[in-house]
């Protein structure tokens, strides 16, 4: 494990990242998790065009003995499909799916990625997670747009066959 | 807030304090599903607004989150600390923080059960199923 009081390599912690975000989809949200080449990404970018609706963004971020931010990006279809599963919803009846619940459920499921991948990884050291906050994306993903930012890492994987983009990047605490 | 009022009773009263509307329902939902009578689910979404639902309705069972804004989990469970009144409810952590470091700094609260998210219906059945016999 990597020094407590320094970040770690944002490429290195993607693994445990992923098990993390397989964890809390599977146990509860009764998802599937694929991870993806940026191919196989593509191809579930355009599932999720075709199926329209919003692209949302959790961010959560997190303070300890190293700092840094967590992102979700998700289609609000499957944030739907996500929510229904979780409690038991008529997926197709949009009546129960308010912005508000809709956007409550993403940032949920950042939280408890986050939460996940930090008390596996770092279960001996204190962290604290900010609440989650969520944005409606101006513009909808595309493989490029994709790509992380100088210095972090994404995970590209799709979960019940729709796209799934975590982003991470920490910095010293 | 009484978001859902079951007509069973005798049974047991819970409050469920979370910051997540979606995490809320979805352990009122496994509650539920248990098996054990509830009577009344309240809920919170956080520490001040618990406290205000503790001072107006007995409540036998809280589920808590620890990182809530305006008041924490943590400052919660010491507030239920200085009521003699509160000492018999059965107090659970429900929090993605499963870390020692935080078990640790809650450990003196008494807390009965300390349920990490995600966490399996299985687990809050067998939570409810030990306090059943004391609350209902």
């Amino acid at each position: 494990m990597s020094s407590p009081k320094s970040p770690p390599p944002v490429p290195d912690v993607l693994p445990s990242l992923e098990a993390a975000l397989t964890e809390v989809a599977e146990q509860s949200f009764c998802g599937f998790v694929e991870p993806c080449s940026p191919d196989r990404f593509g191809e579930l970018l355009d599932v999720a065009r075709e199926s329209g609706g919003d692209w949302l963004r959790a961010h959560l971020g997190f303070a300890g003995p190293f700092r840094g931010e967590l992102t979700v990006d998700l289609p609000e279809p499957l944030a739907k499909s996500l929510l229904a599963s979780c409690l038991g919803l008529d997926a197709t009846d949009d009546s129960q799916f308010s912005a508000v619940v809709v956007e409550d459920g993403a940032g949920e499921l950042a939280n408890m990625i986050c939460g996940t991948w930090l008390t596996r990884s770092y279960g001996n050291l204190r962290f604290d997670l900010k609440p989650p906050r969520v944005e409606r994306l101006q513009m909808a993903l595309t493989v490029s747009n994709a790509a992380p930012a100088p210095g972090a890492g994404v995970l590209l994987t799709g979960i019940n066959d729709l796209p799934v983009r975590v982003g991470l990047s920490v910095q010293e605490g | 807030m009484v978001t859902d009022t079951q007509p069973r009773s005798p049974g047991l009263s819970l409050l469920v304090v979370d910051d997540s509307a979606m995490m809320r329902a979805m352990i009122k939902r496994v509650a539920n599903l248990t098996g054990v009578a509830i009577a009344t689910v309240y809920e919170a979404s956080n520490g001040v607004e618990a406290l205000r639902l503790l001072e107006a309705h007995p409540i036998d069972v809280l589920f808590t989150d620890i990182n809530m804004p305006e008041m924490t989990g943590t400052e919660l469970l010491r507030e239920v600390e200085k009521h003699p009144e509160w000492q018999r409810m059965i107090r659970v952590i429900v929090s993605t923080d499963g870390s020692q470091a935080r078990r640790e700094e809650v450990a003196s609260l008494h807390a009965h059960a300390y349920v990490e998210k995600p966490f399996r219906p299985e687990v809050m059945r067998d939570v409810l199923t030990q306090v059943a016999p004391t609350g209902a």
